[in-house]
């Protein structure tokens, strides 16, 4: 079980209730695998830096849970045939805090 | 800093004193400037040793762009720490678009180690995080007057 972060991009046309059915879907997706949300952040509707396919804009919402392998592969197989959903990035989140958890042990001459 | 502007004055002359002084202000945008002048004041001989000699002191200003330049003065190599290092950066996230613009150029295209400062590192680190920004559209993957022409 690691902690992930997805970032997923929702069609710009999609009003406030069709945002949270879809993240509401994403959500039973990751929990009905074996996942567990941590947080959901609606990051809002931006501007993208290039069009994708026409669009100019999109629905960020960003999404850390804690994830299988297996619910990784369900949770990308579902994102991919997701009509509301044009481009999304998960990313594992736990490099970090690993290098975290060790940074404040510099006492065991182990360290560095 | 009235000090050393004193000895200049009196032992050296004017064209060195300025030529240090613009030095100690350019060090001071990264932020290694209190090293430079303690060894000005001449205690710290080790430091004084591995920056301050004659080629250094021309020629500074535009090779920060420009680091393919011949030296005058034989091969000489500032030393340049790591931002990202000075700053104990564990690593860098792909989130913070205006962070990460700043280490692209107008075209879009990562700028190389000898533009960033960046050690192999953080290096990797923050090219990982431009191309995962690129991934979510967070940043561009040309500069737009690139696509305009091409449509």
């Amino acid at each position: 079980m690691r902690t992930y972060e997805l970032m997923l991009i929702a069609e710009p046309e999609l009003d406030e209730e069709a945002l949270a059915a879809l993240t509401e879907r994403i959500q039973q997706v990751i929990t009905n695998n074996g996942g567990a949300i941590v947080s959901v952040e609606q990051m809002g509707r931006r501007k993208l830096a290039y069009p994708i396919q026409r669009r100019r804009e999109g629905h960020y919402v960003l999404v850390h849970a804690n994830l299988e392998r297996e619910t990784i592969s369900e949770l990308e197989r579902s994102l991919r045939l997701s009509e509301d959903v044009f481009r999304h990035l998960l990313v594992r989140l736990d490099e970090v805090e690993e290098a975290e958890a060790q940074a404040p042990a510099p006492e065991t001459p182990e360290a560095s | 800093m009235a000090e050393s502007e004193d000895r200049v004055r009196t032992e050296r002359p004017s064209a060195e004193g300025r030529g240090s002084e613009g030095r100690s202000s350019e060090r001071d945008s990264r932020g290694s400037d209190g090293d430079r002048r303690s060894s000005d004041g001449d205690r710290r001989s080790s430091d004084g040793d591995r920056r301050s000699s004659d080629g250094d002191r021309r020629g500074s200003d535009g090779d920060r762009r420009r680091s393919f330049r011949p030296r005058r003065g034989g091969p000489r190599r500032r030393n340049r720490v790591c931002q990202f290092c000075v700053e104990k950066v564990k690593s860098i996230d792909y989130k913070s678009a205006s962070l990460l613009r700043q280490y692209i150029n107008e075209r879009g295209r990562i700028l190389p180690r000898r533009r960033t400062a960046a050690c192999a590192k953080h290096q990797r680190m923050l090219s990982r995080a431009i191309k995962r920004a690129r991934h979510v559209a967070l940043l561009p993957y040309t500069g737009e007057h690139v696509r305009v022409q091409q449509g």
